[in-house]
């Protein structure tokens, strides 16, 4: 199974953690995270490294939500397709090629 | 943690972000002038933080006893450039700040129950992995900016 490498920083500099899709996160050195940690955000570094910001209690409420956020890293292809503010609608025309 | 979409039956008027899956890069081709024009219309408003044009909402909207029940059950959002049973019908989620266009689709399909199947085929993991996108580099610029 592929996984993620994650780097946790911030409140414990340098530790590396992985994931599996059970969400069973474990640091690098072996012990297991501490039961319920929460991704809140990270930083990703190209490649398939994640920098977590941080982690707090309650995994399993948000397991989810981590899920979700893992899985388009790992894609990597998810698109930011964010449309440009236009001016008129006719601007969003010409954006789409329509004559 | 993800936001939550919203099942307002309208579009807040206030000005939101707007991302599209890659399918509607090529949503428009389908319509005619008309209809592109009402999209863009759609589109700009929700840009601007303007009430929609009437047309983009269904008639029954203001009645209690008319329940999207699309919306309601799976949060798909879908905008008319008609009012009426349209054939084409802009699909999309809405959330506090942005919207996801995920694509202009056909009417009937989508409100067979169970409601959401065939959109969740089309593009339920596209727009997933879009919003984690979407909030991952916000934070990272909110993150970049107290840095």
């Amino acid at each position: 199974m592929s996984r993620t490498k994650i780097e946790k920083t911030d409140s414990a500099p340098g530790v590396v953690m992985h994931y599996a899709t059970s969400f069973d996160l474990k640091l690098s050195s072996g012990k297991a995270a501490p039961k319920g940690a929460l991704v809140t955000s990270h930083k990703r570094n190209g490649g398939k490294t994640v920098t977590l910001k941080d982690v707090h209690a309650d995994l399993g409420q948000y397991a989810p939500e981590l899920k979700k956020v893992l899985d388009a890293v790992d894609a990597g292809a998810a698109k930011l397709n964010k449309l440009p503010k236009f001016d008129s609608p006719d601007d969003i025309l010409a954006h789409y090629g329509v004559k | 943690m993800l936001e939550t979409y919203l099942t307002d039956d309208r579009i807040a008027a206030v000005p939101k972000e707007v991302f599209t899956t890659d399918d509607f890069d090529t949503a428009f081709s389908g319509l005619d002038r008309a209809d592109a024009l009402r999209a863009a219309e759609i589109i700009f408003a929700i840009q601007h933080g303007k009430a929609l044009p009437g047309f983009a909402y269904r008639p029954g909207i203001d009645d209690p006893n008319d329940v999207d029940d699309l919306l309601k059950a799976t949060g798909w959002m879908h905008l008319h450039f008609h009012s009426t049973d349209d054939d084409w019908l802009i699909y999309l989620k809405q959330f506090d700040t942005y919207v996801i266009l995920a694509g202009i689709a056909r009417h009937t399909p989508h409100f067979r129950k169970p409601y959401g199947t065939e959109l969740k085929r089309k593009w339920g993991t596209k727009v997933p992995k879009l919003q984690a996108k979407i909030e991952t580099e916000r934070r990272k610029r909110a993150s970049d900016e107290t840095e």
